[in-house]
């Protein structure tokens, strides 16, 4: 299939389309503990079972892990980033995943990450768990994290501490890049460099195991009451038997949906992704000499009737982050 | 621009220097600033006949008091912002009602600094006299009411008796020790001590924190209950640190034994000399 307008950049060809994204709201957690590992496997847990709203109620990646001196006590720490579609919604998940995943970790602390937002009572509801034996601490001063409230709740290992209130702001998700390649294992490969490219992006996260979806999906089915179903052009098996959209000659195709903190976070962490692609050489063709490991790269979208965000892929390879 | 007010020796009458707040004098010029009225003992004079106003050309929002300075009581008091210096000692009752701003004594203060303050910033760079960051007393209604309610109060030097006495929230760092009842009926808020606290400290107190390098003895009512590092203590020291107050050397991430408060008569009641419920002592686990 020819993609007319389509551009070529080190042998992968850029299709002249957009991401279409979405409106969400998003939470940041700031997880610090006595080492860095620890501080890591409780962000995992905050974070795990969070790919996708269809199914696990927000989409949850660790953003980066954080030095001491960044943290506010001063000890190691991972910055954990939710996405859900709403605010109840986000603060339900952080209820939880800060309660069962963080609380239950040895020597963590959970903070409030973002500076601004609109509060959500979680440290407040996850007191209770002291059973009337917590305490709380406010931070005195006119710097932060001055004025802030915190809860110590007694646990085997001494005390969890954690923030009252958690800021909420809107987001973007949905943004996404769908990598489309001949061989599978070096697609994988092209696809799995692109998603660490949007991970080291501050601001953003590819939530899908390793930011690779090998599962691309649309909205709806035909079985009543599934929310979505397999995105049958791109399937390579489906080709013959539908309007495949995969171009002759690829044979595998990779998503990677892009969540951030805005809409200029998305977008640079689709440009990231993009030049990862473009500059990788670290496919071994098999007739011989490296190649990106990607032929396409295109991007999934509803016409622009949906979301509200419109991300052009040639936007971005130009060094633009053009958004509608 | 700064204002500079330089008080001359006028004898031993108490002066009340409470309308000598920034927000009070910075629109002033040093001529209006001179005629302003002060209590001098039992006698309104203006405040010329023992001081002398001038102005300079840097753009802070500071009020400078210098000579003497050890006779001005009540200052800063119910202060909201702006910053005021003292380069001496300050009297009786510095930075009362404070709610904003930060008050510099470069000398040692008096009784009663910092009572019923709710916020702002009290640095005292030498010893505070009893009472600091307390509640007023002599009276049956100033007896009920809550001590410091808010701010961080810095003492440089040791602090006297009573030290956060009634405490409902806010931060005192004192770098040497206390006197006795350090923290009496706390209801909340954080008292450090780097050195060594006076006897019964934390007598009666419901909640809140005190920790201190070493006491010579703790109040009955307060039980061993573990060593270790608390977070939250690192997280107050933190922020301390990074606003440039110096936090006792060993402290971050240092283990501290915690000693919890309960009720002794185990029915309830409140007695001489008890300690209470969720109120804590940290001492400080000096390294071998």
């Amino acid at each position: 299939m020819q993609v007319s307008g389509a551009r070529r950049v080190s042998g992968v060809t850029i299709e002249d389309t957009f991401a279409e994204a979405f409106p969400m709201w998003a939470a940041r957690l700031v997880i610090t503990a006595a080492t860095p590992e620890w501080a890591r496997l409780a962000g995992e847990a905050a974070s795990g079972l969070a790919t996708s709203i269809v199914g696990c109620g927000c989409e949850a990646g660790l953003e980066r892990t954080l030095p001491p001196e960044e943290t506010p006590d001063g000890r190691p720490g991972a910055a954990v980033l939710l996405f859900t579609v709403s605010r109840e919604a986000l603060a339900d998940e952080l209820l939880k995943r800060i309660g069962q995943g963080v609380m239950t970790a040895p020597t963590t602390a959970c903070y409030n990450g973002l500076e601004g937002g609109e509060p959500l009572l979680v440290g407040g509801k996850i007191r209770y768990f002291g059973d009337g034996f917590q305490a709380s601490k406010r931070i005195e001063g006119a710097q932060p994290p001055a004025g802030r409230r915190f809860w110590r709740v007694p646990v085997g290992d001494g005390e969890f501490l954690v923030e009252e209130s958690f800021f909420a702001v809107q987001a973007v998700g949905g943004g996404n890049l769908l990598i489309l390649g001949e061989d599978p294992a070096c697609t994988l490969q092209a696809a799995a460099a692109a998603a660490e490219a949007v991970r080291r992006t501050p601001g953003a996260i590819a939530p899908f195991p390793g930011g690779v979806c090998r599962s691309p999906s649309k909205i709806g089915s035909r079985y009543a009451g599934l929310r979505a179903s397999s995105n049958a052009p791109f399937c390579p098996t489906l080709r013959g038997r539908v309007d495949s959209r995969l171009p002759a000659g690829c044979h595998c195709c990779y998503e990677i949906v892009v969540d951030g903190l805005d809409e200029t976070v998305v977008a640079r962490a689709m440009q990231a992704g993009i030049r990862a692609v473009v500059d990788r050489t670290g496919c071994a063709h098999p007739e011989g000499g490296p190649q990106p490991g990607a032929l396409v790269i295109t991007a999934g979208n509803f016409g622009g009737k949906l979301g509200p965000y419109h991300i052009h892929l040639h936007s971005l390879l130009a060094g633009e982050e053009a958004c509608r | 621009m700064p204002v500079s007010l330089d008080f001359r020796p006028w004898g031993y009458l108490p002066v009340d220097a409470s309308p000598l707040v920034p927000q009070g004098l910075l629109s002033l010029t040093p001529g209006q600033i001179e005629r302003l009225p002060l209590h001098i003992g039992g006698h309104t004079l203006p405040m010329g006949e023992v001081c002398r106003a001038a102005r300079s050309a840097t753009d802070e929002e500071t009020v400078v008091l210098t000579g003497a300075t050890g006779n001005l009581h009540r200052l800063g008091w119910g202060m909201g912002s702006g910053r005021l210096v003292v380069e001496g000692d300050a009297g009786r009752w510095a930075g009362a009602g404070m709610q904003g701003g930060e008050l510099v004594i470069q000398g040692s203060a008096g009784d009663h600094a910092g009572v019923g303050m709710r916020g702002g910033v009290i640095r005292i760079a030498g010893d505070a006299g009893n009472r600091a960051g307390g509640r007023r007393m002599g009276t049956a209604a100033a007896a009920a009411a809550a001590g410091m309610q808010g701010g961080i109060l810095c003492i440089g030097g040791n602090a006297g008796t009573c030290l956060g006495s009634g405490m409902r929230r806010g931060l005192i760092l004192v770098a040497g020790s206390t006197g006795d009842y350090t923290g009496e009926q706390m209801r909340a808020g954080t008292i450090l001590v780097a050195g060594r606290l006076g006897k019964y400290a934390g007598l009666e107190m419901r909640r809140g924190s005190i920790a201190a390098g070493e006491a010579a003895v703790l109040l009955p009512g307060f039980t061993e209950a573990c060593t270790g590092d608390f977070t939250w203590l690192r997280l107050v020291l933190h922020a301390l640190h990074r606003r440039g107050v110096a936090v006792p050397p060993g402290w971050i991430g240092g283990k501290f034994r915690r000693y919890c408060g309960h009720d002794l008569a185990g029915d309830g009641r409140r007695s001489e000399m008890q300690a209470w419920n969720k109120g804590e002592i940290l001492l400080y686990d000096r390294p071998e």
